[in-house]
């Protein structure tokens, strides 16, 4: 019984996690129609950086940074790249790609090949009694309420505040908003900068679960892409149920079927699919 | 036929073209025993990448469908090869070959079950996952696939084939006979399709194409060729890892179609080339060639719209000074349209047959359709006989458009139903409605812009022929298909021009091959959607004329804002208001009718 507890909240850790990196990117898909294949790299990067800071600044400063370079990097390739691919998927993808890559690589002669795991800070270390007498660690508590904060957060920006309001304004019919006098270059611009800020968090607050490894930045994007794809293109509530479910499914699966883990996170993606084919809270 | 169907200005390009691939080809055979075996691997592997980046333009530059996971398939190619030979040696190779091709295809085939009916966004997203799963399935399932290290030592099938050399040939074998059947497969009626779908999906069904199975035939296709590639690439390289199916696989053989040229067969040869000879040269020279890798993938995304060969092409359009000629002529005023032509020869005439004595041409009783909460048509029911001329009027927003989009199939409605000589079709896919006898036109000009004035009446021709599916045979050589293509053309005085791309006629010749495209599918009903919109005073007399030359067993409904071309046209006029029914009647009817003089006419038609 204990040990399907653990299970179970390992599930939920990863799926905090995982919620943090997939809502950065269903947001950049949703608003601006943009598959960012780099989301994984700034997931990576911050990953390093937060390594590097948490050496000499401590926890708090370790994931402000790296959040914060994320969202910096952010800025240069909307700025730079992608402003002049406007609505268009395909070179828009190729760009990305060639920024992961060029990312992933700075990332080895920066911090070289092997995975850099960063400590958790001491007041986060050690574990916690739940009820039912079971331990367990608080770091990994800490980035499920983590997860939560950025949900409510998510939310709360989106449904009631006025920049919400131009940010739906501009997935629902972006001609009409900037007839309406929305600058619309600017709520994109703000969208991907808070994207690559929650990758950006997702990396610093992974780099003690996870840590920074090459290879990272493609793992994370598969696990978004699938989270995404369940939960529906562009959704916040989707991608927040979505990364519960393969948080937990992928932790199952991995101690039940070890070999087999990958199947266990496609079999549900398919069935899904085939049940709703826009997600679970997908629009056509 | 041969000759009629092509310009006399290409043949001289066909010739350099030939004299080319002739020589390469000879250059592939003989230069080899010579080159030093560095080189001769790179060559062999950009031959292995060609067959997998070819596989991907066929779908992406052909087709439309941008997949971001062709790796997949690549890769479950080379993984089944390297699987099967180490654990069975050498003489397992047909088996290994065969099981390769077979879970290559198949998978392709359960993959597009899930992915083909997503569209844009959705399939580039699916596809991704799809093959990225693969590979974090090939990284994980140790004990079948070697994990991170992959599978190496695969052997080759003979002992002979040992020397890099030997199996050099072999592939080159390989790689030309996947570039001629691809050759065939675009040359063919289903090439031709595929082109149309990447144009206008919604054109293609309602010219009779069941554009699903299209995208998903050649969506296997494509997953098959990419395993022929994966195949290939184990015999040659004689290793498979975890990379063969990664998310870099399947973007470099995007990366290749893009810098070489999409929507060609030679442009990914190209790319690919180029590509694997910088990845294996160049990663010799400098510490961090990806990021080299990188920027290519930035730059080709900023600068390269139509690749190499599109570069090609321009360059050498300027040196031969040939220029594109643009037709701005409008419609000239000849009233003496070849009606015969219109009228498909061997075609019963709709009179003469029994079962449509007793039933109405179209019957719709009771149609709704609504848009959340906007009703947009609403219970509207009307009947038109064999041979009728209807006109449906109504102010914007009155749910002309809308009530065709649901006789064509490309909307469901809500409620009620749409019958055509008895028979209900309300439930029917709108490709399968075009069989059944009925075809429309399009309000906003709805034609395959970048295809030849020649390939858009084939394709309307097709869309009812048996042909439309065949792989093996060359369009150009379809006897029956051309002929009715060169009637349909004479018939509007556009033969002369089908070479030209439609894009490049003027308006009032679109709005002509709308008509005449509709048309080639040997319709029993026709749907017309406002055919004189934008054509200026002089323009419309012409139009008016063609449509008063159809075949009188013909069920015409028409839509036309210009009262003049409607109350010429038609003998009955139904009106909508808000998407209801507001009168029906002839001509003199709805004159009277002061309701209808309220709404919509206006006193100058009392």
């Amino acid at each position: 019984m204990q040990l399907w507890a653990f299970r179970i909240l390992d599930g939920l850790t990863l799926g905090g996690l995982l919620f943090v990196v997939a809502s950065g990117f269903t947001l950049a898909l949703g608003v601006m129609k943009i598959v960012n294949i780099a989301h994984g790299a700034l997931y990576l990067l911050a990953s390093y950086i937060a390594w590097s800071l948490f050496q000499h600044y401590g926890f708090v400063v370790a994931i402000a940074g790296a959040a914060f370079a994320a969202a910096f990097a952010g800025l240069a390739i909307q700025q730079t790249v992608l402003r002049r691919m406007y609505l268009q998927p395909l070179p828009q993808i190729l760009a990305t790609m060639g920024v992961a890559l060029i990312i992933a690589e700075f990332g080895v002669i920066g911090w070289g090949g092997y995975p850099r795991v960063m400590s958790e800070p001491s007041w986060l270390s050690g574990a916690t009694a739940l009820p039912q007498s079971v331990f367990y660690p608080t770091y990994r508590l800490f980035i499920v309420g983590v997860a939560v904060v950025v949900a409510l957060f998510l939310w709360g920006l989106l449904s009631k505040t006025r920049l919400g309001g131009l940010v739906r304004a501009c997935v629902d019919d972006e001609e009409m908003a900037r007839g309406m006098g929305v600058n619309v270059p600017r709520v994109y611009a703000g969208v991907f900068v808070l994207s690559s800020f929650l990758a950006g968090l997702a990396g610093g607050i992974g780099a003690p679960f996870l840590g920074a490894y090459q290879g990272a930045q493609f793992d994370i994007l598969l696990l978004a892409l699938i989270v995404v794809v369940v939960g529906g293109l562009g959704s916040i509530a989707g991608a927040f149920v979505a990364s519960m479910v393969v948080g937990i499914l992928d932790s199952v699966g991995k101690s039940l079927f070890p070999s087999l883990a990958y199947f266990t996170l496609f079999a549900p993606m398919i069935i899904i699919l085939v049940l709703r084919p826009t997600g679970l809270r997908g629009r056509a | 036929m041969l000759t009629l169907i092509r310009a006399p200005g290409q043949a001289r390009a066909r010739r350099i073209r030939v004299g080319l691939t002739l020589s390469l080809l000879v250059a592939a055979v003989v230069a080899p025993p010579s080159l030093p075996p560095f080189l001769l691997t790179v060559v062999m592997l950009s031959l292995v990448y060609s067959i997998l980046a070819m596989s991907l333009d066929i779908l992406m530059g052909y087709t439309g469908m941008e997949s971001l996971g062709q790796a997949a398939f690549f890769g479950i190619g080379a993984y089944t090869v390297g699987i099967v030979m180490t654990r069975h040696g050498a003489a397992s190779w047909p088996w290994a070959v065969l099981l390769a091709l077979g879970l290559g295809t198949s998978s392709a085939a359960v993959a597009g079950l899930l992915a083909v009916r997503l569209g844009g966004l959705f399939f580039l997203v699916m596809t991704l996952a799809f093959s990225q799963v693969l590979w974090g399935v090939s990284q994980s399932w140790d004990s079948m696939t070697g994990g991170y290290l992959g599978i190496t030592n695969i052997p080759r099938p003979y002992r002979s084939l040992g020397s890099d050399l030997h199996f050099y040939y072999v592939a080159l074998s390989i790689f030309v006979v996947v570039v001629f059947l691809m050759v065939r497969l675009v040359r063919s009626p289903f090439g031709l399709s595929l082109r149309g779908i990447r144009e206008s999906e919604s054109r293609m069904k309602t010219s009779g194409f069941n554009v699903w199975l299209h995208k998903y035939i050649v969506f296997v296709i494509c997953g098959f060729f990419a395993a022929v590639g994966g195949v290939a690439y184990a015999f040659a390289i004689q290793f498979a890892s975890p990379d063969v199916l990664s998310i870099t696989t399947s973007f470099n053989a995007m990366l290749m179609v893009i810098i070489g040229g999409v929507g060609t067969l030679l442009g990914p040869v190209l790319g690919a080339t180029g590509i694997v000879f910088l990845q294996n040269y160049v990663s010799g020279y400098i510490n961090h060639w990806i990021i080299l890798l990188g920027a290519i993938y930035i730059a080709a995304a900023l600068f390269a719209s139509k690749g190499v060969v599109g570069e090609v092409r321009k360059w050498w359009s300027r040196w031969t000074r040939r220029r594109i000629v643009r037709d701005e002529e409008a419609l000239d005023s000849r009233t003496s349209w070849s009606v015969a032509a219109l009228r498909p020869a061997g075609r019963p005439s709709v009179e003469s047959t029994n079962d449509s004595q007793e039933a109405a041409a179209l019957r719709i009783t009771g149609l709704s359709k609504s848009f959340g909460m906007i009703r947009a048509v609403e219970n509207v029911s009307i009947t038109a006989d064999v041979g009728a001329r209807m006109a449906i009027l109504g102010p914007n927003g009155a749910g002309k458009t809308t009530l065709f989009n649901l006789i064509s199939g490309l909307y469901k409605p809500s409620s009620g139903d749409i019958a055509l000589f008895g028979k209900s079709m309300a439930r029917v896919p709108a490709h399968t409605r075009v069989r059944m006898g009925l075809a429309r036109t399009y309000q906003v000009t709805n034609l395959y812009p970048t295809l030849t004035v020649l390939d858009n009446i084939r394709l309307g021709v097709l869309g009812t022929g048996a042909s439309r599916y065949a792989l093996h045979s060359s369009v150009a050589r379809l006897g029956r298909v051309n002929e009715r293509s060169r009637e349909l053309l004479e018939v509007i005085g556009l033969w002369e021009r089908r070479n030209m791309e439609v894009r490049h006629l003027s308006y009032g010749h679109q709005r002509q091959i709308e008509i005449i495209m509709a048309l080639a599918s040997e319709p029993k009903v026709l749907l017309l959607d406002e055919p004189a919109a934008g054509l200026s005073v002089a323009e419309t007399r012409p139009m008016i004329d063609l449509i008063r030359s159809l075949d009188p067993s013909l069920t015409v409904l028409i839509i036309e804002h210009d009262m003049d071309v409607a109350f010429e046209v038609a003998t009955e006029i139904t009106v909508l208001h808000n998407g209801q029914l507001l009168a029906q009647g002839s001509r003199d009817e709805i004159r009277a009718n002061s309701t209808v003089r309220d709404v919509y006419l206006g006193k100058a038609f009392a």
